[in-house]
């Protein structure tokens, strides 16, 4: 929620100060939308494409956030994000003190290695699936701005593209589209249940 | 309750030393840097004249005076170098030697930037990014040419490793310098007992490697002059060249094929040239697991460059191979010198592969950038068992790089530097996107930098000129975050580090 409540935040300031909408305008497009966009909804008002920039690219890496995991949000989720940061400063107070004992918590209970091991291989594999979708959607003829926006629309389960995809994604080739298609399975099943069946082990 | 007898025993090392310990190794090192301007002020009062001579003595004034000020009152004083002095020490003496680097820049009359741009240059130089803001380079003065590839060649292997080597009093505390600035998850690792005699071995490779490319390119074709920068400049992975057009000025499938082939040895782990060089076979180096990974898959991105250049009719069969692996390899090595009018006349799949390729940079402990390729091995070698752990859930399966098992400390901290490396590429490019630059730009500039490639996309296609002062600052300091590998920055922001 602190995450979500910042994004939301910088979204109506850098919308009021920017002046594309006046100070009340400001203040509920910019929390509808973001949050909309954020929790990987999709629904939009007052043509966010063509709002400033900075907030599509914002609220598009906000996307990768999602929600709580077992609600109904798409993206990598904010558990797991915590448990990368969580992680992450531990390295560094390592660094500090290369001996130390610490343990990543989540609310007093320590997470078993087991548990981040599994965080970290999604991770770097929905990376990996996003550059793999943007690169491959280059590939079918899109510009940088609508692969980038379309792919992640996709992958989270969001909805909503940029570019050529801002309001519909009629204007993409049938090759895109297929591809669109499976990243959005790829990503409602989280990577692994789809690799899965290419593992030769799985089949035996 | 060990951590806090250890506590303890650093309250009484802080109480001691620290700041003087800074000061004392920063003023050392500054003194042992201002020596190394002396080569431009050669080729300045041999091919350009006092005028250029000025600039360059002014900046070596200004290095001796700001060590000699550091060093000479506490000459006396007896050091002690810790973990932590080591960080300090390293992002200190960077910060400085890339505000001090850049008073030739300011003061020579032609170019005579202001100091963001300098700073910038300086840094994308001692980083070996190679992004540069000058055009015009072909009507530089000499002196100002050889500068750029210097700063490349100095910053290739490391400054802070050639000053534990050439300092052999450093001996000591050299390991935590060596530690703080050398890149890769492994730093314990070293190929003698001795970090000043790793550091000597490695630089000795570095200058034969240097020679050989140089011989190779002034046979070639390139004058004696241009064939030192551009060796300079492909063996550090820099890539400042001493043209406008970089290599592509040459017009000349040997140099690019030159240059390819030494892209991808200086993106070895120079350990295994060591190893090779002392057993006198190359079995150490085509054994080694993270090599064959990283030939393997620059080999693979190569072969797609080609193809695709060959396939989509920019290019005729031939033109597309030499073109397609020169550029593909000095890119995914994180070089960053160009041909043929990259990336702005190519078709678009091919920047963003290489952008993306990028991040790959090569082999731990050689001079790229980007993420290393010995990480991604490990990452890709950790999702790999979690997909056979779905299928059998109770296995006992361990990562395994060449037959030997990686410690969970290893695996971890990989795993935090990948999430902060993201998470830093995501930052900065939304950050560039506030100062009004379009998305690809931004995302561009930002890999560019980051991965200290050197090449934008967009409007920092051909140089770094048109983007304003917070967009340059923004970038000088995503180079220094990509080459020290973001944790001894980010530690200086933990209130912790300083109790």
């Amino acid at each position: 929620m602190a995450v979500i409540g910042g994004i939301v935040a910088v979204t109506c300031a850098y919308l009021y100060f920017s002046g594309a909408f006046p100070l009340w305008e400001s203040l509920h497009h910019g929390f509808f939308q973001s949050l909309s966009i954020v929790t990987s909804n999709g629904h939009t008002t007052a043509g966010y494409s063509d709002w400033p920039f900075f907030v599509a690219l914002l609220l598009l890496l906000g996307s990768f956030f999602g929600g709580c995991v077992g609600s109904t949000c798409g993206g990598i989720k904010a558990i797991r994000f915590l448990l990368l940061y969580k992680q992450s400063v531990r390295e560094i107070r390592l660094l500090i003190r290369p001996t130390a004992q610490i343990a990543v918590k989540l609310g007093n209970r320590p997470i078993p290695d087991r548990v981040m091991q599994a965080v970290w291989g999604f991770y770097y594999l929905y990376i990996f699936c996003y550059c793999a979708l943007s690169l491959a959607l280059v590939g079918t003829g899109l510009d940088l701005v609508t692969a980038f926006g379309t792919a992640a629309a996709g992958l989270n389960n969001m909805g909503v593209g940029l570019g050529d995809t801002a309001s519909n994604f009629s204007s993409i080739s049938d090759t895109a589209t297929v591809l669109l298609t499976v990243s959005m399975i790829v990503g409602r099943l989280e990577v692994f249940p789809v690799l899965l069946l290419f593992h030769p082990d799985f089949w035996k | 309750m060990q951590t806090i007898t250890g506590e303890q025993g650093w309250a009484v090392v802080q109480r001691r030393a620290p700041i003087r310990t800074v000061l004392y190794m920063v003023g050392l090192l500054m003194i042992l840097f201002s020596v190394s301007l002396l080569p431009p002020i050669a080729v300045a009062w041999w091919c350009d004249g006092d005028k250029v001579v000025a600039p360059f003595a002014k900046a070596m004034g200004a290095m001796l005076a700001m060590g000699l000020l550091c060093w000479l009152p506490i000459c006396r004083f007896k050091i002690d170098l810790r973990n932590r002095d080591g960080f300090v020490v390293v992002v200190a003496f960077w910060v400085l030697l890339s505000l001090l680097g850049a008073i030739p820049f300011m003061l020579a009359e032609h170019p005579h930037m202001h100091l963001v741009d300098a700073v910038f240059e300086t840094v994308s130089g001692l980083t070996t990014t190679g992004a540069t803001i000058l055009s015009g380079l072909d009507d530089l003065p000499k002196a100002i040419l050889y500068y750029r590839a210097q700063l490349n060649f100095l910053g290739g292997m490391g400054i802070v490793v050639l000053a534990v080597a050439l300092l052999p009093m450093l001996g000591i505390g050299g390991m935590q310098l060596y530690k703080a600035e050398t890149p890769g998850p492994m730093k314990d690792e070293k190929l003698t007992p001795r970090i000043t005699e790793t550091a000597k071995n490695l630089w000795y490779i570095y200058v034969g490697l240097n020679v050989i490319c140089t011989l190779s390119f002034w046979a070639a074709g390139m004058s004696f002059f241009d064939a030192i920068c551009h060796s300079f400049a492909t063996l550090a992975l820099g890539g400042f060249s001493t043209h406008d057009a970089s290599i592509g000025y040459f017009h000349s499938p040997a140099i690019e094929s030159i240059a390819g082939v030494f892209s991808l040895v200086a993106a070895v782990n120079f350990a295994l040239f060591f190893l090779a060089w002392r057993s006198r076979s190359l079995k150490a180096v085509f054994r080694d697991a993270e090599f064959k990974f990283c030939m393997g898959a620059m080999g693979g991105i190569i072969a797609a460059t080609c193809f695709y250049l060959y396939y989509s009719g920019k290019f005729p069969l031939w033109d597309s191979i030499h073109h397609g692996f020169f550029q593909a390899a000095s890119i995914i090595t994180d070089n960053g010198l160009t041909t043929a009018g990259y990336p702005g006349d190519w078709p678009f799949v091919v920047p963003l592969l290489l952008l993306l390729g990028s991040f790959f940079g090569g082999c731990v402990g050689s001079t790229c950038g980007g993420i290393k390729a010995f990480r991604f091995l490990l990452l890709f070698k950790q999702s790999w068992r979690e997909i056979q752990l779905l299928i059998r859930p109770s296995a006992q399966i361990t990562v395994k790089v060449g037959n030997r098992p990686m410690p969970d400390r290893v695996m971890q901290a990989v795993w935090g530097f990948y999430f902060l490396y993201i998470l830093s590429y995501c930052f900065f490019s939304l950050a560039l996107a506030t100062t009004g630059v379009d998305l690809v730009t931004a995302f561009g500039s930002v890999a560019g930098c980051l991965n200290n490639m050197g090449v934008g996309l967009g409007e920092t296609a051909s140089n770094f000129a048109p983007l304003n002062d917070t967009a340059t600052w923004l970038l000088t300091l995503s180079m220094l975050v990509g080459r020290l590998e973001i944790f001894p920055l980010l530690l200086l922001f933990v209130p912790r580090f300083w109790n």
